[in-house]
């Protein structure tokens, strides 16, 4: 579905990915982890066209769309949820959730329809559907975040660091949720994450960066066992 | 010093009022759109009212309705020049100077235009709305009457866009957060344009006004330019309401000021309102942001 071959990315002069290639297949989740300033979110940045990449191509569905612009990359069905949230903190809920959904024509019942399902993902939500974003607590405003994702439907999610500040509780509660999207859905995702454990646990694959390359990378249940990866990223 | 004369300076001071409202409402739009300043507002407000009173109304002959439809079009199209030409290129350089010292010189441009095209001469447009209503011994002209609907007519109509169309609603996303809207699919460049021609025909809104209390001239919006972006920092910058309310405090201050200040002193008011704000309360009225 999504296939990176050796991309390079640079903050001025500085180099942030060094010949990164990935692939994610349909229906699968992929999870990439590294440590703070591994280049994971960058990545993320180039895939959806907000950081330009110097050299290799991005293939989405067999067209590269490493030149595009942002939003017609969204349009084309990849929907990022942006690390640290980054909901509109002067909206209400709702309002949020229907500009998750400005890509997409739907009638008033529809639109109803596709809310009333995303409440049922976090049924938390409805209630707080008339109060400002920013008033949210992190952990319902990283749900808020994941439903606005979803309301465009998708065909490609990627979540950043979507742990990120979030009781363990909450974490759960969000990781399940990516599990049941993408068995009721046959949505494939990728998620980011410095939480090496719960992203090996969720994965069916994996690709392990550190200072903008990737390390390793096979299948989960593989890395979740590995020596390296359980010094490096598991406390071992 | 007698109740008449209170009401009409009340009267008057509220219509100027609501012009500083609009005038920082229109500092405010581009402000949250593009994080820039634009420093050639006010001479958007004197292209609006050059391009209705020269051109359409005593150049062309057209009637005045047909004339203020006209002038919005031709208008929000020049904002959308603007957009691709000055707030798209510049928004996103290193220095923000860059774009700020594009749209003064934008300013100039405009202003040595209109000079060459329409001649160094202010006029005036007779009929356009002139005359008086008197109630008891209180005389209102009609002008400030029509400047207070309208302008009521505008901030209303404003709030019911952003509030309840996609459009208006992808404009205030992209005012809180250009990543995240184009991540929603916005189209953020786009957007920019059509906020920056929504201001452009505000700015001709205003130029329109406020023929009958300056006539035509190249240097009319010059003392309105400044005390609209002074409403906007007393208000609470970036933040509508708080433009409308600083633009309605200065206007009633200012003219309630000549009661007891020489009228000489009246612009000196606002700005010493805006310095007092800068000092003791930078956040303005209304803000809530540092």
């Amino acid at each position: 579905m999504l296939k990176i071959k050796g991309i390079d990315a640079y903050y001025g002069n500085v180099q942030a990915l060094k010949n990164i290639s990935l692939e994610v297949g349909p229906q699968e989740i992929v999870s990439i982890i590294g440590s703070n300033g591994a280049g994971k979110t960058t990545l993320m940045n180039c895939i959806m066209g907000i950081l330009p990449v110097r050299k290799g191509e991005i293939l989405y569905k067999d067209r590269d769309i490493s030149s595009m612009k942002t939003h017609l990359i969204m349009r084309s069905g990849i929907v990022q949820i942006p690390e640290g949230r980054e909901i509109f903190p002067n909206m209400t809920v709702l309002d949020n959730m229907e500009m998750g959904s400005y890509s997409v024509k739907r009638s008033k019942s529809e639109m109803k329809a596709k809310i009333g399902e995303m409440y049922d993902l976090f049924p938390r939500l409805r209630e707080r559907k008339s109060q400002k974003a920013g008033s949210l607590s992190g952990g319902e405003q990283q749900m808020l975040a994941i439903v606005r994702g979803l309301m465009s439907d998708p065909e490609l999610l990627m979540c950043d660091e979507p742990s990120l500040g979030l009781a363990p509780v909450i974490v759960d509660e969000v990781f399940d949720t990516f599990v049941r999207i993408n068995k009721e859905k046959k949505m494939p995702i990728i998620v980011v994450e410095q939480n090496a454990y719960i992203a090996l646990s969720i994965s069916s694959r994996c690709y392990v960066m550190e200072n903008g390359s990737i390390r390793i990378s096979g299948s989960s249940d593989e890395l979740i066992v590995s020596d390296a990866i359980i010094k490096a990223y598991l406390g071992g | 010093m007698n109740a008449a004369v209170l009401v009409q300076l009340l009267v008057s001071g509220l219509a100027m009022g609501f012009i500083y409202a609009l005038v920082g409402i229109e500092y405010t739009l581009v402000w949250n759109s593009t994080g820039l300043l634009n420093f050639s507002h006010d001479k958007l407000i004197m292209l609006g009212a050059y391009l209705f009173g020269g051109t359409f109304v005593l150049g062309m002959g057209f009637s005045n309705p047909l004339a203020i439809v006209l002038a919005f079009v031709i208008m929000g199209l020049i904002g959308v020049l603007i957009a691709n030409g000055i707030f798209n290129p510049l928004r996103t350089m290193q220095s923000m100077i860059f774009a700020v010292m594009g749209t003064m010189i934008l300013g100039r441009i405009i202003k040595e235009a209109c000079r060459l095209i329409w001649g160094p001469a202010p006029f005036a447009i007779s009929g356009w709305l002139s005359g008086n209503i008197r109630i008891g011994k209180i005389s209102i002209s009609n002008a400030n009457i029509i400047i207070c609907l309208v302008s009521l007519l505008v901030v209303i109509g404003l709030q019911l866009f952003l509030n309840f169309t996609k459009t208006g609603k992808a404009m205030r996303c992209v005012a809180q957060n250009k990543k995240a809207a184009a991540l929603m699919g916005i189209n953020v460049t786009q957007n920019i344009c059509i906020t920056t021609a929504v201001s452009a025909i505000i700015c001709s809104i205003i130029g329109i006004l406020i023929i009958p209390l300056f006539n035509v001239s190249t240097t009319m919006s010059n003392s309105i330019g400044l005390k609209g972006f002074s409403a906007g920092v007393i208000g609470g910058f970036g933040y509508l309401p708080g433009a409308i309310i600083g633009g309605i405090i200065i206007g009633i201050v200012e003219n309630l000021a000549v009661m007891v200040l020489p009228a000489v002193y009246k612009d000196v008011v606002s700005f010493v309102l805006l310095i007092l704000f800068l000092l003791v309360k930078p956040t303005g009225l209304l803000g809530k942001r540092a």
